[in-house]
């Protein structure tokens, strides 16, 4: 096929394209000839267990990392470094302990709107801080708020940057159960009302949380990470926690993932033994 | 007991309480310290102290009595001098604020600069290998020989006193600021300045207080030792001023006086320090 002609081309224009993308630590490499198009609007979910590179991923798409070869582009845009069309948000709180709250978001909305007052900042921060459900609380500092509460924050002030693109590094890792399921939602909530819609790269090791969230599912397998599958979750939105848990679609979903990543781990140590076997006959 | 010790350790023993993490459980269990006083124990110690000088000072003879003034007789002394002991102290914060604060600004500026920038840290870091071991006291007579008056020489001394601590603990705390600091400044796009400024600052700050904290007392043992040398005020001055006299009561006044001066800018330093910290967990 010939790339100038492809009928997908100006589509390729938007969104987030990973062409060939290879990354290492000093010699060891720690992801290996990634391709990916990422769609304007979409929510994917890079799932992988740990060690896959799914964080180290994220971080190549933020600009935070440049990779050892390859090319990416965000709009048509190469990326060379990190800019604000790419919020992310971390898994440990990453808000700065010595700012509350105001102080946190108006660093973020002085970097969308430049120029505004500081009572103006003030009013965006606690509309941003409404919409994550912690209205009146600008003036409290990170450590007087629970780990949910600080990741709510965390949420907030990317959408207070006004980043077309999300990326999420594992942001619900740290939360009990109950936390994890409302902040899902919340952020499914936030995502589906965005206009235009947002699109949102989600890293998790979690299968149900990736499926649940996600439009797609990309897989990766370790060492070096790479891309083993790539899942769409056709099912319609809203969804709800008790269909997902019971609709045959999603079970069916369940057993690939899991079949996929068995599968995986399965021919990763029959090439083990492989290898092994070779060099006892040694 | 049967307690088992290391071989190494064995010829230590009789100096464990000074190793670090040493507890002598069995002695505090058995000599525990009845209830009204438990708490007390500064007051009773200092109480301890004041009734030995006050022995020592009773049954001293011949010359010994002049070098051990009692306590009352030293209350005496030190309330008759206090009015030239607070001329002496503002004499002496003359020289002392402004080189310490002096010290204070650059170290840390020049900490923050060092810290986070790599050309400037190798261009730098082998000099203040070098610079910073000096002790600050070797300066003084060059400084008095070099500057103008004695006040600009001592507050030089100060100065550089205090800076090597402030300096030298900004710049490992700015050089160690967390990762997610960064990739946090990075994300949000800041400029450089912004991002000393409002990250790397207070990150380091904790850093930078207990250097200002190392730097502060060596103030003092500079500002002191500069003034036995060449001033005409200050509390150095009134102890070098009345030991020349071999009136041992003022000597002695101004002494403590000169501690409890310290003493008191250590904690308000130390409440300015409980203050800017406040989010440190």
């Amino acid at each position: 096929m010939v790339g100038e002609t492809l009928p997908g081309a100006s589509q390729l224009q938007h969104g987030l394209v990973l062409d060939r993308i290879s990354f290492g630590y000093n010699g060891t490499p720690v992801l290996e000839d990634i391709c990916l198009n990422i769609g304007e609007g979409e929510f994917l979910s890079l799932l992988g267990p740990s060690g896959s590179g799914k964080s180290t991923m994220l971080r190549l798409i933020a600009g935070i990392e440049t990779p050892s070869r390859g090319r990416m582009t965000c709009r048509g845009k190469e990326v060379t470094g990190p800019g604000i069309d790419r919020g992310m948000v971390f898994q440990d709180y990453s808000l700065f302990p010595w700012m509350n709250l105001i102080q946190n978001m108006a660093l973020a909305i002085s970097r969308n709107s430049p120029g505004i007052s500081k009572r103006e900042q003030r009013a965006l921060a606690g509309e941003y801080l409404a919409m994550v459900g912690l209205e009146g609380l600008g003036r409290k500092y990170p450590f007087e708020l629970s780990g949910g509460m600080q990741q709510r924050v965390a949420i907030a002030r990317a959408l207070a940057l006004g980043s077309p693109f999300l990326l999420m590094d594992e942001p619900f890792g740290a939360l009990d159960p109950i936390n994890r399921a409302r902040l899902q939602d919340l952020l499914i909530e936030i995502w589906s009302c965005s206009k235009p819609a947002k699109t949102v790269v989600f890293v998790t090791h979690d299968m149900d949380e990736a499926l649940y969230l996600g439009d797609c599912v990309v897989v990766l397998g370790s060492m070096p990470g790479r891309i083993i599958g790539k899942l769409d979750v056709d099912f319609p939105r809203p969804r709800s926690r008790q269909a997902y848990l019971t609709a045959p679609e999603f079970q069916a979903l369940r057993a690939r993932t899991l079949d996929l990543l068995r599968h995986y781990a399965i021919e990763r140590l029959q090439a083990e033994d492989t290898v092994k076997s070779l060099s006892e006959g040694i | 007991m049967g307690e088992q010790t290391m071989p190494a350790e064995r010829h230590l023993a009789p100096y464990r309480w000074i190793l670090p993490g040493f507890r002598d459980r069995s002695r505090l269990a058995v000599r525990k310290i009845p209830g009204i006083l438990r708490g007390k124990e500064g007051l009773l110690f200092a109480i301890g102290l004041v009734l030995l000088w006050q022995a020592v000072a009773r049954f001293s003879t011949g010359q010994h009595r002049f070098l051990f003034p009692s306590p009352a007789v030293t209350a005496k002394a030190l309330w008759a001098s206090l009015p030239e002991l607070l001329i002496g102290t503002w004499h002496s914060f003359l020289i002392l604020v402004p080189g310490y604060l002096l010290a204070v600004f650059t170290g840390i500026f020049w900490g923050i600069l060092v810290g986070t920038t790599g050309w400037l840290h190798r261009a730098f870091n082998p000099f203040a290998k070098v610079a910073a071991p000096i002790p600050p006291t070797i300066y003084i007579p060059y400084a008095i020989a070099l500057l103008s008056t004695f006040r600009t020489s001592a507050i030089f001394v100060v100065f550089i006193g205090a800076f090597w601590p402030v300096f030298l603990n900004t710049s490992s705390g700015a050089m160690a600021v967390p990762g997610r600091y960064r990739d946090d400044a990075a994300i949000l796009g800041l400029s450089r300045v912004e991002y000393l400024w409002r990250v790397v600052f207070p990150a380091s700050l904790p850093h930078s207080f207990s250097g200002m904290g190392v730097g502060l007392a060596l103030s003092f043992i500079l500002l002191t030792v500069a003034e036995l040398f060449g001033a005409n005020a200050g509390l150095g001055r009134f102890v070098q001023y009345y030991a020349d006299f071999a009136d041992y009561p003022k000597m002695v006044a101004g002494i403590v006086y000169t501690g409890l001066i310290a003493f008191l800018s250590m904690e308000l330093l130390e409440r300015i320090k409980r203050r800017a910290l406040f989010w440190v967990r």
